[in-house]
């Protein structure tokens, strides 16, 4: 069994002569939750871009379940198990809530060319169903199942975004801002859910600026300035380093 | 009656083509003006085969689609790197360059003069040349290239083409090859474009170069534009409304030495008063912003 499920060597990413992440390094244990926080322009995201394979490192290694991921593509790295949401909440506004779940999981009957003209697909995607309308329910979107991605509110399109991650089967989530502009009753559902995510035998790095939520939810604080991580611990630990507070919190 | 029955074979053959076009614009959201291509090359491949080395139709037929799927593999691997105003730009370049092959290799596909003579198909010894005939020919391929799609769209596989319409991003993110499926799209449209081709080979029995020019790529892209791209209906629909509509000018009594222009200029304004009022088509659920 890997003590470690992600690891992150010296990661480099480099724009226009910027280095937008700077020798980042990163281990996360699984079943943790992680978060990584820091002020805008700190790297966060391209470092979910690196991780997830949307951008390539000009050097370092990304390692997850003890693969080597740094050159795959997107779709390949998730397929490893891995799921992420968008800073910009990435969505199929014009697929309904129910089959932007269903479009999440993984290789049904029916997805291959040859599947959908000779398989019977028909009554797997039944059982699919069932699957994804569990997960809906998971974040009490159930009943608008069959209303239009575009057509929720931007909370519930968060609650969206996460069934489809769960409902993929990942087991590392990376969460962008999983919390940002949601109104505060449906922050405490999101808090809730992805509490429960490490005994689901899932593991969660998250970004976020909300410090109310990162202090509830982690066993394990990041912190990022200027490309570089500047600090990481417990958050007890990190909410007095100084220079945590001098970039960032205070 | 036979004019009615003409009328009923293109439409027939303008469902095929542009029901297998939606595929690709409708559904992965993939602009190509490419069709005619695929649809001449089904057509060129039938025809000689069957002039040349006297094969019957129904094996120069998929020879024909395989023909279809070898060049749409061949075009659509580096196409599909580029996105959204170059792709559609690189499927014209494709499209000028099969009308120019048409054209130009005139020992193999008679050049500009054509082929003409084209064997039709037969079966169980009888030669299907009367008109109710080619119908049901041609109804029956129709309805069996719909129903191949309607199972594509249906199934999951058409589900992930309208995502990767809509966010290619995402849809990779949850594992998808967004270029295997659009290859894997692109291929079969081209060669269910290549079985209409093949079709209009047989029934016309004559085909040279000028029937498969950008213009009827432009033609079958309108069909599916105003029928409603995302709806394989609507291409039904659209082949109606598009087939039908200038032939019933026929009947309004204009003298004809206008007649073929007007015909143009209503299919022209037809097209930008749908764009105008109904960007989606008459049954759509996708329009090209």
């Amino acid at each position: 069994m890997n003590e470690v499920i992600l690891e992150c060597r010296n990661l480099i990413k480099t724009f226009d002569g910027i280095r937008a992440v700077d020798g980042v390094s990163l281990t996360v244990a699984p079943q943790q939750i992680v978060a990584i926080i820091g002020p805008n322009g700190a790297g966060k995201t391209t470092l979910f871009n690196l991780i997830t394979g949307f951008l390539t490192p000009d050097a370092g290694s990304i390692y997850f379940k003890g693969r080597n991921i740094t050159k795959l593509p997107p779709n390949k790295i998730a397929q490893l198990g891995l799921a992420r949401t968008f800073q910009d909440l990435r969505l199929i506004h014009r697929l309904t809530v129910l089959e932007n779940v269903l479009l999440a999981r993984p290789n049904p009957l029916g997805e291959t060319w040859y599947g959908a003209i000779f398989a019977r697909w028909q009554k797997s995607e039944l059982k699919e169903r069932e699957i994804a309308m569990q997960w809906l329910q998971f974040v009490g979107l159930a009943s608008q199942a069959n209303e239009l991605a575009g057509a929720l509110s931007y909370g519930q399109q968060k609650l969206l975004t996460l069934a489809c991650c769960l409902a993929f089967g990942a087991d590392l989530l990376l969460l962008d801002e999983p919390v940002s502009g949601v109104a505060p009753a449906t922050i405490e559902q999101l808090v809730d859910y992805i509490r429960q995510l490490p005994k689901m035998g899932k593991t969660v790095v998250f970004i976020e600026h909300n410090l109310e939520v990162v202090k509830q939810l982690v066993d394990w604080v990041v912190v990022m300035d200027e490309g570089k991580v500047i600090s990481e611990g417990k958050w007890d630990v990190v909410s007095q380093d100084a220079k945590v507070l001098e970039a960032y919190l205070a | 009656m036979e004019y009615l029955l003409h009328i009923f074979i293109l439409i027939g053959i303008y469902i095929i083509a542009a029901a297998s076009l939606n595929l690709v614009a409708g559904y992965a959201g993939l602009l190509s003006v490419a069709h005619a291509a695929f649809y001449g090359v089904g057509a060129y491949v039938v025809a000689l085969m069957g002039l040349k080395l006297g094969v019957s139709f129904w094996v120069s037929l998929p020879c024909a689609m395989l023909a279809a799927a070898l060049l749409g593999a061949v075009v659509a691997m580096p196409s599909l790197r580029l996105h959204d105003d170059y792709f559609v730009l690189a499927t014209f370049g494709l499209q000028v360059i099969a009308t120019s092959v048409m054209n130009n290799l005139v020992e193999f596909t008679g050049g500009p003069l054509g082929l003409p003579g084209i064997p039709q198909p037969t079966l169980f010894g009888i030669t299907l040349s009367a008109h109710w005939q080619m119908l049901l020919l041609v109804w029956m391929l129709a309805a069996l290239s719909f129903w191949v799609l309607c199972r594509l769209v249906r199934a999951p596989f058409g589900r992930v083409l309208r995502a990767i319409r809509e966010d290619e991003v995402f849809t990779q993110s949850f594992g998808k090859s967004v270029t295997g499926f659009k290859v894997k799209a692109f291929v079969i449209s081209a060669a269910l474009a290549a079985v209409a081709g093949s079709l209009h080979a047989v029934y016309i029995t004559f085909i040279d170069p000028t029937s498969f020019t950008v213009q009827e790529s432009i033609f079958m892209l309108a069909i599916v534009i105003v029928g409603g791209a995302g709806n394989l209906w609507g291409s039904v629909i659209g082949a109606v409304v598009l087939v039908a509509l200038p032939e019933l000018l026929r009947f309004v009594g204009l003298p004809s030495a206008i007649a073929a222009n007007v015909r143009q200029i209503l299919y022209g304004s037809l097209l930008v008063v749908m764009m105008l009022w109904r960007p989606q088509g008459l049954l759509g659920e996708y329009r090209f912003d």
